[in-house]
């Protein structure tokens, strides 16, 4: 494992970033441990066969995912915002009209869907092949969604090493080790400065090797535009929450599918995306509530921050 | 075709909600089984509270009303011929009105001339099979033409059989009772005062109507003693009337015909299921005691517009459970204390028992000398909760 780490590390910048920062270099250094353990542990094809379960209850909105259906509520407005400006009296179904969006682990498409009914034009990549199949599929069965519907895309490398780089929830929530770097990596060498906007909503805190993850999203990014991020902070605050009271105790979000490690701080990610020549607009913070299933923006980003950064030109 | 929603039903309800929601870029299709536009001819009024009045003009609507319509500016609440009455004043709340009476032509002219020909309607039809799927729903109409669709907005008044057929569990009982609707002339100026008297066959209302010198009269008995009623000539109806009307306004005639609509109480348990959404008389049908029928449909359609749009510039599917859920959180309440409150007045007051009658004049001696309880009233029956 920690010759592919070396392996993977390309960029000199990513390793200068390691080198001075002590925080995410412990970090990194625990979810590798992580990692190794539930892989020599578990059998990921065991996983798999039990994965469907859980996947199946993405798109139902009373089940373990319902957090994320209300979530849209909060992040498609500020997307929308950012990218535009809304005239009175325009149509809502055309408002994004030409833009090219792409959405990081989009999982089951539940945001790529929310952004292509606004009029964009969506894609969304992610290592799970079973939820771009899920995704698909619900596009394709909705015929209310006939006329635009967002592009999925399984980015992966062979089918021989699939089992083994895809974890328990997929990509959505726990993307292994590595290979998601690879897998967005390739797509980003692809559709290089080729996006109005990158949407990476509630992912980051499962990716590991994050400096590479985001030097990735900022290229394939159009010079000006935009890059959005979602993410828990990395506060005991935000471990309270999301870990102990959402997974365990309410069961608003599905048990095991957050590592207090890999969270990050709003001014780490903030670093990571200037080192890659991106000015950050604004970090906001919001706050989800359980009893009404609702999510609103809140002045302290001791829960979740969200990001809106510029690509330089 | 593909729509956002499909509202069915196109009544005041149905239409206002249509009209709403295609103002705030939401495609919306109409299914009503009359042809339209409807021929208006009945001469009933509507009492449109400051709530629902403010609804009207967010919409739109009433700037085409604007002077056709009678303020009302008190309310006297009496029971039978007891001394205990409740004077209800507009001023204990604000300057404004505590709402208007308009003649039913009047607002539906209005809609049939601005707004009908935007909206997509299919008409006469009705509609033969609603399937639900993940995503969307499906409506065959008896022509075999398919409309798509994410939100079904029944608004189909209180006969609808959509309920029973998606068994959504109601409450329903029949009242027994008639309401008599005409509008009488009078010799001298109602001052803008609407009254409503209590008689043990039902409540009897006068509201105040456009020009000062005509009133609508809601006058509700009991089923077989309103037959006969009916069945009087107008000479015979006029002294009945005498009786009840009083002669505060001097000498009455009658003007236009007199209809009677029979009183029934129907309350759905639940306002959704699946992607379908009940508003408006299909979803709770009360007596018409305290006139609220209408704002309580206002406020659903309020409710529903802003749900609708909210989610709708924010990418959410407009038919998914939990704005559904959302939505009947929001009005179930207040659909079921004014469907209890109506309830409980006509209970309470149309009777004869001796226990009843200490009870409902004691009430009106306390809410009249109770400035907090007066105020509370007012305000809700303006609409401001």
């Amino acid at each position: 494992m920690a010759t592919k780490l070396f392996c993977d590390l390309h960029s000199v910048k990513a390793i200068l970033f390691r080198r001075f920062s002590p925080i995410t270099h412990f970090s990194n250094n625990i979810n590798i441990n992580c990692r190794r353990d539930a892989h020599s542990t578990i059998d990921p094809k065991d996983i798999f066969q039990a994965n469907p379960k859980i996947i199946k209850t993405f798109w139902d909105p009373e089940g373990i995912f319902k957090a994320l259906h209300t979530f849209n509520y909060l992040r498609v407005p500020y997307i929308r915002d950012s990218l535009i400006e809304i005239a009175p009296g325009e149509k809502f179904s055309t408002c994004l009209k030409g833009k090219k969006i792409l959405d990081v682990g989009c999982g089951p498409g539940l945001l790529s869907e929310g952004l292509a009914k606004l009029g964009a034009e969506v894609t969304g990549i992610d290592a799970n092949r079973e939820l771009i199949e899920m995704a698909k599929n619900h596009g394709y069965k909705n015929k209310r969604l006939a006329n635009n519907l967002p592009n999925y895309i399984w980015t992966t490398i062979d089918k021989n090493t699939r089992t083994d780089k895809v974890d328990l929830y997929g990509t959505f929530f726990i993307i292994c080790f590595p290979y998601i770097q690879n897998l967005f990596q390739d797509h980003s060498n692809t559709y290089a400065d080729n996006y109005d906007a990158i949407v990476v909503s509630e992912v980051i805190e499962h990716v590991a090797e994050k400096e590479l993850f985001v030097e990735s999203c900022v290229r394939a990014t159009k010079p000006g535009g935009k890059l959005f991020f979602t993410t828990p902070s990395r506060t005991r605050f935000a471990q309270f929450f999301i870990i102990f009271t959402f997974e365990n105790i309410l069961r608003n979000y599905p048990k095991g599918a957050h590592q207090y490690e890999k969270f990050m701080r709003p001014s780490e990610l903030q670093f990571m995306l200037e080192m890659n020549d991106c000015f950050v607009e604004s970090i906001k913070g919001y706050f989800y509530y359980p009893w009404g299933n609702n999510w609103e923006w809140t002045k302290n980003k001791m829960f979740s921050f969200a990001i809106e950064a510029i690509k330089s030109t | 075709m593909n729509y956002d929603v499909i509202i069915s039903g196109s009544g005041l309800i149905g239409l206002i909600t249509a009209i709403g929601l295609s103002n705030d870029s939401v495609s919306v299709a109409v299914i009503e089984k009359n042809s339209l536009p409807r021929a208006v001819d009945d001469n009933r009024a509507f009492a449109i509270s400051q709530g629902s009045k403010k609804i009207l003009e967010k919409l739109g609507i009433w700037r085409l009303l604007e002077g056709e319509t009678e303020p009302i500016l008190d309310i006297c609440i009496l029971d039978g011929d007891s001394p205990f009455t409740v004077h209800y004043d507009h001023k204990m709340v604000g300057e404004e009105p505590m709402g208007y009476v308009i003649k039913s032509a009047i607002i539906w002219n209005a809609i049939n001339k601005n707004f009908l020909h935007k909206l997509n309607i299919y008409s006469p039809r009705s509609y033969k099979t609603i399937s639900c799927d993940e995503g969307y729903m499906e409506v065959t109409l008896d022509n075999d033409q398919k409309l798509i669709s994410s939100l079904f907005i029944c608004a189909e008044g209180k006969n609808s059989r959509l309920p029973e057929l998606f068994s959504i569990p109601m409450i329903k009982f029949d009242y027994k009772q008639n309401s008599m609707v005409f509008n009488v002339k009078h010799e001298l100026h109602h001052q803008n005062l609407a009254v409503e008297r209590f008689f043990p066959g039902g409540p009897f209302a006068i509201l105040p109507m456009k020009g000062g010198y005509t009133s609508s009269i809601v006058w509700t008995e009991k089923c077989e003693i309103s037959k006969m009623l009916m069945s009087l000539s107008e000479e015979e109806f006029v002294i009945e009337l005498k009786k009840r009307f009083g002669s505060y306004l001097g000498e009455i005639e009658l003007e236009g015909e007199r209809r009677f609509y029979p009183l029934s109480f129907s309350f759905a348990r639940k306002l959704h299921k699946s992607r379908i959404l009940l508003i408006g008389d299909a979803a709770h049908s009360i007596h018409p005691v305290a006139g609220q029928g209408l704002n309580l449909g206002m406020r659903d359609v309020e409710s529903v517009i802003r749900q609708i749009t909210a989610a709708k510039s924010s990418g959410i599917d407009v038919g998914s459970n939990y704005l559904l859920k959302k939505i009947s959180y929001e009005r179930y309440f207040d659909n079921f204390t004014m469907a209890l409150a109506t309830d409980g007045l006509n209970r309470i007051f149309s009777n004869r028992i001796l226990c009843a009658q200490v009870l409902r004049n004691l009430g009106l001696m306390v809410v009249e000398n109770s400035d907090f309880l007066k105020k509370s009233f007012v305000r809700h029956a303006m609409g401001f909760i």
